[in-house]
């Protein structure tokens, strides 16, 4: 069984199919939809806005004058002079209730400006923002600029009662809620939900890859075989060289392609990135202005959102590390190499190129099978107790599902480096043992002409011989 | 001896597709594999390429089992094969890659044979944009491009117009002068006559005639008699024993028992005053000799 060759097949597949407009097209194509969607998703939240997105809600600040009416009895008009100095907004104060009552009719008739009055109701403190007639203030960076207002004013507040920087710090960080049975992890629906994601477009990507570059495979050897080139070429190299290579070229490109989503992903995720911490600078309430309040803070609310989004993606994918990846792409590339061989089969015993294509269910349908059962079991495991169920267990091990299966449960920590490398184990030594199989029958069933070759035939094939 | 081709054999469940063939080619030039459509021609050559098992027998190559891939070895396959989609140079360069060559050696050789064959002019071409006689121009240059001492032709000259005919046998030619080992399967029993040496007639998996053509035609001796003259000699030939095969208006042609017969039907055609146009005593040719035995061995298996 001489395997003499099979670089020469590897390299010529590999560029035919580099070169060819499927590959170009395909590649182009998805790589593009990738980009797009990610910078859609970065702009998403803007697109969202709704009517005010013509007047300046992206952060920049259009208000040049802040009057500030101040009737609270806990701070006072001038506390809110440095708080917005450093974001060339100047504030202006009324040196008497007569020039206050000015104020209203100013700021109605003005422009870029904003009225901000601090209330004592007989529960509650009351801010109100009143924006010029003229549109040129934007009912959320009015929101926004209350927002760091009321961060001053509640900054101010407790200053008053003689807590230091940190006390205050202290006393107004965010706070979080979870619930759980006593003894067990604290669900985060958050982390859940992208524990979720992870499996579906981990499996779904595989899958395709796979069995598209799987047919792409059975579909270059039955071409071979058809159109009676493999005559030609078994005078130089023995089958089974003919079937590695042409496997490894297609493993090769598949693995190439997936590189190029991954790297369209990161692409558009770097330009969708800046575009939501710049929304998220303009729309979320800075946390704790202290020594922050005026320019940086806006800024700094966008990047602890973001920061935020990262923290939970980074708890979900907990697993995410050089062995999980190293896991990954050697399950990946062994799951191929299964697969590729029941594809180069069928594609080596069919006859007539029309008939390639009945001859694939097989194939499919294992396919399916398997990335049926690495998705739902993941998807429904949560709900079950502890997280895990037979089917998922189940999923990591047999070999036609654990390359679907496998990374998304090293990137989400539901499988360790151990029982990972059990997996990749099972799946190594049965494609092994499948590979010997196809060695012992491919070459008799390359030669095979007339009837359709059936499983039983391939076997008592691999019997005889 | 180069070529021992030693009882071999292919059964596929119970038909029998190759009984127990042997031939060998011992020195240089052209040995013909002929046969009815389905004889095993095929078989024996895939088998003799190690494309296929055998159910029996061996076959050596300079003392060793033949092993294409380590040996240069040239096929033009019956059936024609070429990526339909792919550049011709491209596929050339891969075939000849296969065979161990290098860029130069297999530029080179390109070079030469697009020019012996015509074919400068599709160097750029895809093969679905060639006609079918110039895809097989191209899949001969690949089973030459590595210059291989055995070649097996299969088929070579089938679909191929008089022009293009002439520049295969030009090529067969010249793979004869350079002391090349060379196997050949075709229907186109003149053509077998003026390459080969030594054959093998083949029917439903059996040999049923092997041997030097020479030789076998001699062991018929000049058996056929042809005759055309200006009057009525059928009266002549039935006074020695002659019953005409076959009449046509240029020629009366007859099946003799030996020379004698004839130098007898000759004296009396000289002797009625009869003007002679031709009197050809010849060897049967190949062609008579071929359907001869396939009759026989079908009346055998009757």
């Amino acid at each position: 069984m001489s395997t003499h060759g099979w670089q020469k097949v590897f390299k010529f597949t590999f560029i035919q199919q580099l070169k060819s407009k499927a590959f170009i097209v395909s590649s182009a194509l998805i790589c593009t939809l990738i980009l797009t969607m990610m910078i859609l998703l970065g702009l998403l939240p803007t697109l969202a806005g709704g009517d005010d997105s013509s007047s300046g809600v992206t952060g920049d600040i259009t208000v040049k004058k802040v009057y500030v009416i101040d009737n609270s009895g806990i701070t006072k008009a001038e506390d809110y002079t440095d708080a917005f100095k450093s974001m060339n907004v100047e504030v202006v104060t009324a040196s008497d209730d007569a020039q206050a009552d000015t104020f209203s009719d100013t700021v109605k008739n003005g422009t870029a400006c904003l009225l901000l009055t601090f209330e004592k109701e007989e529960n509650y403190i009351s801010i109100y923002a009143g924006r010029p007639a003229d549109g040129s203030v934007s009912s959320e960076e009015a929101n926004n600029i209350s927002a760091m207002a009321e961060s001053v004013f509640n900054y101010k507040r407790l200053q008053n009662y003689g807590l230091d920087e940190n006390e205050i710090s202290t006393a107004l960080a965010p706070t979080s809620k979870n619930t759980s049975v006593i003894g067990e992890e604290v669900v985060n629906p958050i982390v859940e939900a992208i524990k979720s994601m992870v499996p579906m477009l981990s499996s779904l990507i595989l899958f395709i890859l796979i069995i598209v570059y799987g047919q792409l495979v059975a579909q270059s050897i039955a071409l071979e075989k058809t159109s009676k080139v493999m005559e030609l070429l078994l005078t130089s190299v023995r089958p089974l060289a003919v079937i590695i290579g042409k496997i490894l070229a297609m493993g090769s490109l598949s693995l190439m392609q997936f590189m190029m989503f991954i790297l369209s992903g990161a692409l558009g995720g770097a330009v969708a990135v800046p575009m939501l911490m710049n929304h998220a600078s303009s729309s979320l309430t800075p946390a704790l202005p202290g020594g922050a309040i005026g320019g940086g803070a806006a800024n700094e609310a966008g990047t602890d959102f973001i920061n935020e989004l990262m923290g939970y993606i980074g708890e979900a994918l907990s697993g995410f590390n050089v062995i999980s990846i190293i896991y990954i792409v050697i399950v990946f590339l062994i799951g191929f190499i299964f697969f590729a061989l029941i594809a180069g089969l069928i594609g080596a015993s069919v006859n007539r190129s029309e008939d390639l294509n009945n001859a694939m269910q097989p194939f499919a349908l294992i396919g399916v099978a398997g990335f049926y059962l690495a998705y739902f079991p993941s998807i429904f495991a949560p709900l079950e107790e502890g997280g895990q169920n037979i089917f998922m267990t189940l999923s990591y091990y047999l070999p036609i599902s654990s390359p679907f299966a496998l990374p998304s449960a090293m990137l989400t920590g539901n499988m360790n480096a151990v029982e990972g490398a059990i997996s990749i184990l099972i799946l190594m030594i049965c494609t092994v043992l499948f590979a010997l199989l196809v060695a012992r029958v491919y070459e008799q069933v390359i030669m095979h002409t007339g009837n359709k070759l059936k499983l039983t035939d391939i076997l008592g094939m691999a019997k005889n011989k | 001896m180069s070529l021992q081709v030693s009882n071999i054999s292919k059964q596929y469940g119970d038909f029998t597709a190759l009984k127990s063939l042997s031939f060998s080619l011992n020195e240089p030039g052209v040995y013909a594999l002929l046969g009815t459509n389905g004889a095993g021609k095929t078989t024996a050559i895939r088998i003799i390429l190690g494309m296929l098992s055998k159910n029996g027998g061996e076959v050596l190559w300079k003392g060793k089992p033949l092993s294409p891939v380590t040996e240069k070895v040239g096929y033009l396959a019956e059936e024609r094969g070429l990526y339909p989609k792919f550049k011709i140079m491209e596929q050339l360069h891969y075939f000849a890659e296969l065979k161990g060559m290098k860029r130069p050696d297999i530029d080179k050789a390109i070079d030469y044979w697009f020019d012996k064959l015509e074919l400068n002019e599709y160097r750029t071409k895809k093969a679905e944009q060639l006609s079918k006689g110039n895809q097989q121009k191209i899949q001969l240059v690949a089973a030459l491009i590595a210059d291989p001492e055995l070649l097996i032709l299969d088929e070579p000259l089938s679909g191929l117009d008089p022009v293009n005919a002439n520049l295969f046998k030009e090529v067969i030619n010249e793979q004869i002068a350079r002391k090349k080992y060379v196997i050949m399967s075709c229907h186109q029993m003149p053509v077998i006559e003026e390459f080969c040496n030594d054959i093998t007639i083949m029917h439903h998996g059996n040999a049923v005639l092997q041997g030097n053509l020479n030789d076998i035609k001699k062991s018929y001796g000049r058996v056929n008699l042809s005759v055309k003259a200006d009057g009525n000699i059928l009266p002549l030939a039935e006074e020695c024993g002659l019953t005409p095969i076959a009449v046509t208006p240029s020629n009366i042609d007859f099946k003799i028992k030996d020379e004698a017969q004839a130098k007898q039907l000759l004296n009396k055609i000289v002797a009625a005053d009869i003007p002679l146009v031709r009197f050809d005593l010849r060897e049967p040719s190949l062609h008579e000799i071929f359907v001869e035995h396939i009759e026989k061995a079908e009346e055998a298996e009757k």
